[in-house]
């Protein structure tokens, strides 16, 4: 979408500005589950996969989404910010290689509405652009706003993901799986999927105490934990989950090479946590690296990632020139 | 024998500060199976910009090749494998590739004024042919056919 409405609210009063995010953390929104039931054992333990027969789907679809943000301007001190939100879908096909199967974009403006000039906010609704706001709240300080419209942006991305995973369920070849960069508790027809994988990279959510805990984040490389039910919270669908170790943590922090897998919460998912922990395990390689989750981020979901930053808009990434005020000359 | 150009690009200029264009050479990417080499003679057009702008159309041959994937370090290969060249071949994604060529310009239309190549969306690359073969005919350049 071109900037004709940054444009517009610069014209109508806005100040510019340049100010990019720091790069992309985890997201900050989740809500924190309390607790596990044991599903596969009475209490959580390490299962190894050494020897195990790993799943070997004829094909398989790698989801993730991408968001970039950017202050584009303020109204006194109320921050207007752009926002672009992309997910897709890429297909590995018998070549090894990933192709775009499905792809999903949208720009947005994120703002508090009731806190602009008349002319700024006449000229942002009439941009024809969507406009999510962030509480009255934390429409002060550009400390709080700022985060606030983080937390905005991340719903917005992955409520685009869902959506796109949701449509693709119905496009899913037979013996095809879909495996997404993130929670599936998040929607009905994913959790319920009988060939719907969530790998998620961070662990803000805690479910074990004690030595379950330490059993569970002290997991060494090649196995993973019993199969557990999350306890949900609101509307969180029921999920069955496990942890694996992709790669040894010894000397590195706890979390390296920790991901959280989650599937429908069904009997087959028991019998097939094993198989499908060690199919994981081989999607290891090759590295995806230089990106710095690279221990925990499976090179297909990389290449997805690569694939939407590619695309995404020039302007909304970080310029490397100085933000030295500009002289006269 | 006359090779009559491909009707659709082979290849799309690109151009970095690691690799600029110049008035002398231009690099350009095609898909990684691709019948470009080494001597091949491809034809660059880009449309006029403005009002006025005429478009470029500039002939060049193919003088080198680069293949590359996005791997960050052969190190991490040896990771990936743990260690036995035989488990990288099994790996279940290959690693995205891409294969760039560097041109030499031979001819622009219009010789003058002699800018750098710009770089794309709007420089799409075809092949004409070899160098060891005729390559134009002469409704699409005044260049001398070349004798086999």
């Amino acid at each position: 979408m071109p900037r004709s409405w940054v444009d517009a609210i610069v014209a109508a009063g806005v100040v510019p500005a340049s100010a990019t995010p720091e790069a992309s953390l985890g997201r900050s929104d989740i809500e924190d589950f309390t607790g596990a039931d044991p599903v596969e054992d009475p209490a959580l333990r390490v299962h190894a996969l050494a020897g195990v027969d790993p799943l070997a789907p004829a094909a398989v679809a790698f989801l993730d989404g991408i968001e970039e943000w950017r202050v584009v301007g303020y109204a006194g001190i109320t921050p207007i910010i752009r926002a672009y939100v992309a997910a897709a879908i890429r297909r590995r096909g018998p070549d090894r290689r990933p192709r775009t199967a499905a792809e999903r974009t949208e720009e947005l403006a994120i703002t508090r509405l009731d806190c602009l000039p008349g002319p700024v906010r006449a000229a942002l609704e009439g941009a024809g652009t969507r406009v999510i706001e962030f509480a009255a709240d934390d429409a002060g300080q550009p400390a709080r706003a700022l985060p606030a419209a983080q937390v905005k942006v991340q719903q917005a991305r992955a409520a685009l993901e869902r959506r796109l995973a949701e449509e693709s369920l119905e496009t899913l070849g037979a013996g095809e799986w879909l495996v997404v960069d993130g929670v599936l508790s998040d929607s009905p027809l994913l959790s319920g999927h009988p060939r719907a994988l969530g790998v998620v990279k961070s662990h803000g959510a805690q479910y074990f105490e004690g030595a379950e805990l330490e059993r569970a984040l002290t997991l060494p490389a090649g196995h993973r934990t019993s199969v557990f039910r999350p306890r949900p919270r609101g509307a969180r669908r029921e999920i069955h989950s496990w942890y694996l170790r992709l790669w040894p943590w010894e000397g590195n922090d706890l979390l390296y090479g920790l991901v959280r897998v989650e599937a429908r919460a069904h009997p087959d998912t028991v019998a097939l946590a094993s198989a499908v922990s060690a199919w994981l395990m081989r999607e290891r390689a090759p590295l995806a690296t230089p990106d710095r989750r690279w221990d925990r981020l499976l090179y297909p979901i990389h290449d997805v990632e690569t694939y939407l930053r590619a695309r995404a808009p020039r302007d909304l990434i970080p310029p490397p020139a100085s933000r030295l005020p500009r002289t006269g000359s | 024998m006359i090779q009559k150009p491909d009707p659709d690009p082979v290849g799309r200029v690109v151009a970095t500060e690691q690799k600029p264009a110049t008035p002398h050479q231009f690099h350009f990417w095609t898909a990684n199976e691709t019948s470009i080499g080494i001597g091949a003679i491809v034809k660059v057009e880009e449309e006029g910009r403005g009002e006025k702008a005429e478009g470029r159309v500039v002939y060049g041959v193919v003088t080198d090749g680069f293949a590359y994937s996005d791997l960050a370090t052969p190190l991490h290969d040896v990771v990936g494998a743990e260690g036995d060249p035989a488990r990288a071949a099994e790996s279940p994604t290959v690693r995205q590739e891409i294969r760039l060529w560097t041109a030499a310009v031979l001819r622009q239309q219009p010789e003058e004024p002699l800018p750098s190549r710009p770089p794309s969306p709007s420089g799409s690359t075809r092949r004409v042919g070899s160098r060891r073969r005729c390559t134009w005919t002469p409704t699409s350049c005044s260049v001398p056919r070349r004798r086999t």
